[in-house]
C-alpha cells in the first residue's frame, strides 16, 4: 500500500485504482435499495389510482397544491410512524408510496454506513474516520428533523 | 387533470430529468424544479420536496452503473461528501428563513456561473498539469477510467483537494437550499478545480449527489415538504432515465458533453432568473 508521500512529483505516482471489491458491495446495496423502494413507490402509486377513497383525496391534494406558500396543501398522508403502521396495516396507497420514499431515502445513508464497515475491513484509518463523520452528520440531521 | 394524467405526466418528467441528469452528473433537479413550478404551477416547496427525492434515485440507480464501469472515483466522492452533507443541513435550515423568490434568484445566479465557467474552460488534454497536492497523495485520491469514445483506459491526478472540499460545502449548501443535487457546481468543482475528467466529474457527482440529498431530505420531511404521491411517479420515472442515461456516458464525446452540460444550465438559469423577477 502507499504510504504517505512527501514531495512525490507528477510522474512519481501510481494512480489508485479504488477497492474493486468495496465498489461492489456498495453498488449492490444501492441496486437494491433503489429497486425495493421504487417498486413499493410504484405499488403504493398503483394502490392510490385505483383505490376510489384515497383517488380522492390525492386529487383534493393536488388542487391545493397550486394554492402556494401561505396556503399549504391539505395532508393527506401519515406523519408518524404509527400513522404510516395503521395507514399501511388498512392497505392505504399513500402511506405504501410513503413508505418507498422512506426507503429511498434510507439507501444513501445504507451505502455510508456499507463503506465505514468496508474500510475498517480494509483498515484504511482515514476513510474509516471521514465515511464515519459522514454517517454521523446524515443521521444528526435525520434527528434535528 | 385527472390523478392518473398527472401521474403519468409527473413520470414522463421523470424520465427526461433522470436520463438528462445522470449523463450531465446531475440529479435532475435543475428539469424538476422548473418543470414542476414553471409547467406543473405547484407551489415551490413541494416541487423542492418530490426533486430531493427524485435526485435520490437519480444518484443512486446512476452510481450502481458508474461503479461497475469505474467511471466514478468513489475515494473522492467520500471524501468531499465530508463537505456537502454539511453544507446541506446548514442550506436546508437556511431555506425555511428565506423567501421562494430570493429561491429562485440563488438558483438561477448560481447557475448562470458554473454554466459560463464550464462552457470557457478547455479540455483536459490542453490543460497544464495541476499543482501537486499532497493531501490528494496521502488519501490516494488519484484514479484512472475507461474512456470507450477513445478506446483506452485515462489516468488522471487530483489536485486542489482543500478547495474541493470548499467549493462542495458551498453545493450542499445550494442542494439543501434548492432541493437540487447541485450537480451543477459539483461537476465544475472537480473538473475545473481538482483537475478530475468530465466524465468522471460527473460520475463521481452522480455518486455523491444521493447522500447530499439524504441529508436535507431529512429535514424537509421534517417538513411535510414532501408529498409522497407527488414525488412517487417522479422518483420511478427518474430511475428509469437515470439507468438509461447511464448507459450512454461511455460513449459520448467529453467536448460535447461540456457543451451539452453549459446549454442546459444556462437554460434553466435563464427561466429561473425570469421567474424570481417577475
Amino acid at each position: 500500500m502507499n504510504s504517505p508521500d512527501h514531495g512525490v512529483g507528477w510522474a512519481g505516482v501510481n494512480p489508485d485504482e479504488g477497492t474493486p471489491a468495496l465498489e461492489g458491495a456498495v453498488a449492490t446495496v444501492l441496486r437494491v435499495g433503489v429497486l425495493a423502494s421504487c417498486g413499493v413507490i410504484a405499488a403504493g402509486t398503483v394502490l392510490t389510482l385505483v383505490a376510489r377513497s384515497s383517488r380522492d383525496a390525492a386529487a383534493h391534494s393536488l388542487r391545493g397544491l397550486r394554492r402556494g406558500v401561505l396556503h399549504p396543501a391539505p395532508l393527506h398522508f401519515p406523519h408518524t410512524i404509527s400513522g404510516l403502521a395503521h395507514g399501511l396495516a388498512h392497505g392505504d396507497g399513500p402511506s405504501l408510496a410513503l413508505l418507498g420514499v422512506l426507503l429511498l431515502i434510507a439507501t444513501p445513508v445504507l451505502r455510508v454506513t456499507v463503506s465505514v464497515v468496508g474500510y475498517v475491513l480494509e483498515r484504511d484509518r482515514a476513510f474509516v474516520v471521514i465515511t464515519a463523520v459522514v454517517l454521523a452528520i446524515l443521521l444528526a440531521s435525520f434527528a434535528l428533523a | 387533470m385527472t390523478p392518473l394524467d398527472l401521474t403519468l405526466a409527473l413520470f414522463g418528467v421523470g424520465v427526461v430529468a433522470g436520463a438528462l441528469g445522470a449523463l450531465l452528473g446531475l440529479g435532475g433537479g435543475f428539469i424538476l424544479v422548473p418543470a414542476l413550478t414553471l409547467v406543473f404551477g405547484l407551489n415551490i416547496r413541494l416541487a423542492i420536496g418530490a426533486s430531493i427525492v427524485a435526485v435520490i434515485a437519480t444518484s443512486s440507480g446512476a452510481a450502481v452503473a458508474y461503479l461497475r464501469d469505474h467511471m466514478a472515483n468513489m475515494r473522492v466522492g467520500m471524501f468531499l461528501e465530508l463537505a456537502t452533507t454539511t453544507g446541506a443541513v446548514s442550506g436546508a435550515v437556511l431555506g425555511s428563513l428565506l423567501v421562494p423568490r430570493a429561491l429562485y434568484i440563488i438558483f438561477g445566479l448560481a447557475l448562470a456561473q458554473s454554466g459560463v465557467a464550464v462552457a470557457r474552460h478547455k479540455s483536459v488534454e490542453h490543460r497544464p498539469p495541476p499543482p501537486p497536492d499532497a493531501l490528494a497523495d496521502r488519501l490516494r485520491l488519484h484514479g484512472s477510467y475507461p474512456d470507450a469514445a477513445r478506446g483506452r483506459t485515462v489516468s488522471y491526478r487530483v489536485s486542489r483537494s482543500k478547495l474541493g472540499l470548499g467549493l462542495m460545502y458551498v453545493a450542499g449548501a445550494l442542494s439543501g437550499l434548492l432541493g437540487v443535487g447541485s450537480g451543477v457546481l459539483k461537476v465544475p468543482a472537480m473538473d475545473l478545480a481538482m483537475g478530475l475528467p468530465i466524465k468522471v466529474s460527473t460520475a463521481t457527482s452522480n455518486f455523491m449527489i444521493g447522500v447530499t440529498a439524504a441529508a436535507s431530505a431529512g429535514v424537509y420531511f421534517g417538513r411535510d415538504d414532501i408529498d409522497p404521491l407527488i414525488a412517487a411517479p417522479i422518483a420511478v420515472g427518474v430511475l428509469l432515465g437515470a439507468l438509461g442515461g447511464a448507459r450512454m456516458l461511455p460513449g459520448v464525446n467529453p467536448r460535447r458533453l461540456r457543451l451539452l452540460f453549459a446549454l442546459v444550465v444556462l437554460a434553466v438559469s435563464v427561466d429561473m432568473l425570469v421567474k424570481g423577477a417577475t
